[in-house]
């Protein structure tokens, strides 16, 4: 349900890319807002496993938001293993299930980009999500990383471009902060 | 845990919601949150969700909305004023973990106050607090004293074709 008289709004396809903080973040950010003006949101993390801090709080908007993750944690570089490309595929047909239920009115694919780079599933598969997207349904991507053709087929894109980073003085990722 | 300073800056969406995030992701992990909205006035959708965080996350308004005068009406001077003052109350008292300073980049460059303010503020914050700044037009002083910059960069928006702010996604 939205808040615009009934009349459902369009809805768009946006993109969070780059390898700046803020993408996961604003992606969460996007869905409490969301939540707050009573829309109801999907969130499909993939790669990722584990109570992330963020996950916690969401919690509390359960009525709104609904968290699922298809990871098994980060995997070490090179090829996944047959477990993370089966949990990343049902990945996809959960969010593709969720998007045409008509129960969400936003679905937030987290780091799907980055299961596109490491080879989880196709880019095509993303493509294709785009594709049937129900006009009324904003689709959310994030992950950096994002190819050519989900730019080109996206209706708003951020690159959140990392100008500083602490990382880079060794600082650890910290729970509250970074997850 | 030492606490660094955030910069979100830039011409692209998503500064905002992911000062927002932050503070989710923060209040789940049982930090205290402070966030201060410069110009901004108003019940954004956002606002209604953090009610639900409340015992965790305050969040006070010091701003009358957006404004094109140059320079800018007295009393958003006043208020962006009473807002810094709230701030070093706030970062002082010790209760907070985390203080976000929403758009003070852009009450910077408007005029509200100057950016040695913000410096002040910077050098003011207690080693394990963490304080992230957001809006675009960000000053290269904040830059350079920051710890983490990230800029949004606008690559595509809707609003170029048109597409008006919606209620849940923009505000």
């Amino acid at each position: 349900m939205d808040q615009s008289g009934g009349i459902k709004m369009r809805g768009y396809v946006q993109v969070y890319t780059g390898d700046g903080k803020g993408k996961t973040t604003a992606a969460i950010g996007l869905a409490v807002r969301a939540a707050g003006a009573g829309l109801k949101v999907f969130i499909a993390q993939f790669l990722k496993m584990g109570e992330y801090s963020e996950i916690k709080a969401l919690k509390k908007l359960s009525k709104h938001i609904t968290v699922e993750q298809f990871g098994r944690g980060r995997f070490r570089q090179g090829k996944p293993l047959p477990e993370d490309v089966a949990s990343a595929k049902e990945g996809l047909e959960k969010a593709t299930e969720a998007m045409h239920s008509g129960l969400y009115d936003m679905i937030i694919l987290e780091e799907a980009n980055v299961a596109v780079w490491k080879n989880l599933f196709p880019e095509q598969a993303l493509l294709d999500i785009i594709t049937q997207k129900p006009a009324q349904v904003e689709l959310v991507i994030t992950g950096r990383g994002a190819t050519p053709r989900v730019i080109e087929r996206a209706d708003l894109v951020t690159e959140m471009k990392r100008i500083k980073h602490y990382y880079h003085n060794g600082v650890r990722g910290r729970i509250g902060i970074e997850k | 845990m030492k606490g660094y300073v955030h910069v979100y800056t830039g011409d692209g969406k998503g500064k905002t919601t992911a000062a927002l995030g932050l503070a989710l992701r923060a209040a789940g992990a049982g930090h205290k949150v402070f966030i201060a909205q410069f110009i901004k006035a108003g019940d954004f959708s956002e606002i209604k969700s953090l009610r639900r965080f409340s015992d965790r996350i305050t969040v006070m308004q010091f701003g009358q909305g957006r404004f094109r005068e140059n320079p800018p009406p007295p009393l958003q001077i006043g208020l962006a004023r009473r807002g810094l003052d709230k701030i070093k109350q706030v970062m002082t008292s010790g209760r907070y973990q985390v203080v976000i300073l929403e758009e003070a980049s852009v009450a910077v460059s408007k005029g509200l106050f100057p950016v040695e303010d913000l410096l002040d503020l910077i050098d003011a914050k207690p080693a394990d607090m963490e304080l992230v700044v957001t809006g675009r037009n960000a000053d290269r002083r904040l830059i350079e004293k920051a710890d983490l910059v990230t800029e949004m960069v606008k690559i595509k928006h809707y609003f170029q074709k048109g597409v008006k702010a919606r209620v849940g996604i923009e505000k």
